[in-house]
């Protein structure tokens, strides 16, 4: 009983993890759609690209890259312990996260958000005419924010299934020990 | 620590430098991906956790069921950090402008060596601690 106490700890604080970590990226994404892009999109565009690349730059620190990779590390360790388990829906739940997540915060990130980061990372925007600044203002805030709202819907949906399955979880879940 | 098979954790954790290795390389080369540090990092961050599921594997086929896989972890990271060092490093970065201080306190470096030792743990939890034949045998 000792040793099931062990193992159900390690399951419950791969939960917990995954579903902090998740939380907090969605509070991030969730503050960036709500308050952050609409209140700088208020901005001159070169006070807009130069506010955005400055926080571009800041926000790429360990802290936030523990938030923003560890759902896709303990999300899928938590399915795998939870693969045997019963109810089953409980490995699936963790499984349509993972891939929610996966798709929609990490890929869109990668493939969307990143390289519109990088193109504004790589301007020079000290010597920027007003036309350049509104030309690129153009070809990136849209298309940012469009897909950052991709990210704050998803992300919440897996804070959301994630919590799900802190409630539905049972406690006694490894019956193959328990056997 | 005693029962400890150190050769063959050093022998995954070279398999899993070499594979991560040939990674980086390969990112290097793929359109987009190869001129984005944070993007090449991002994507071995995910191919990681099968790489050390399967250094584990290998560790753990014939080394000593009962060693924690934290202490396992902790020796293939140290492995492959040495090979970082006698091989990366001098061969790969130093040549694009970079040194041993850049490298080593990339904080990815850290987020990576975190998520290998963590992997190797918790398939040492998963998958060899609490086998049936271990529990029966107990």
């Amino acid at each position: 009983m000792f040793k099931n106490a062990i193992n159900m700890k390690t399951q419950n604080i791969i939960l917990l993890l995954a579903t902090l970590l998740t939380g907090l990226l969605a509070g991030v994404f969730f503050t960036w759609t709500n308050a952050i892009t609409p209140g700088i999109g208020r901005l001159s565009d070169i006070g807009y690209l130069q506010t955005f690349q400055h926080m571009n730059r800041a926000i790429l620190n360990l802290v936030f890259f523990i938030v923003f990779l560890g759902p896709l590390l303990f999300t899928p360790i938590a399915a795998a312990f939870y693969s045997k388990s019963k109810p089953k829906y409980i490995f699936w739940l963790l499984i349509g996260t993972t891939v929610i997540y996966g798709l929609g915060v990490f890929i869109v990130t990668l493939l969307g958000n990143l390289p519109l980061n990088d193109m504004l990372d790589n301007t020079n925007l000290e010597n920027i005419s007003l036309e350049d600044a509104k030309g690129l203002r153009n070809s990136f805030e849209d298309k940012w924010n469009n897909l950052h709202l991709i990210r704050t819907i998803t992300s919440s949906t897996s804070l959301i299934l994630l919590i799900l399955t802190c409630l539905l979880k049972k406690d006694d879940v490894r019956t193959s020990i328990n056997n | 620590m005693k029962n400890m098979k150190i050769s063959r954790a050093i022998l995954s954790g070279i398999l899993v430098w070499s594979m991560v290795f040939a990674l980086f390389i390969i990112l290097s080369f793929t359109p987009v991906i190869k001129d984005s540090t944070i993007q090449q990092n991002m994507i071995v961050f995910i191919f990681l956790i099968p790489f050390a599921a399967i250094g584990a594997y290998v560790y753990y086929k014939k080394g000593n069921k009962n060693t924690n896989g934290f202490v396992v972890g902790l020796m293939m990271v140290a492995t492959s950090l040495f090979l970082d060092a006698i091989i990366t490093v001098p061969y790969v970065i130093v040549p694009q402008g970079g040194s041993y201080s850049s490298f080593f306190t990339d904080p990815f470096l850290a987020i990576i060596s975190a998520e290998f030792i963590t992997t190797i743990f918790l398939y040492w939890k998963l998958k060899v601690k609490h086998q049936p034949s271990q529990i029966a045998g107990q």
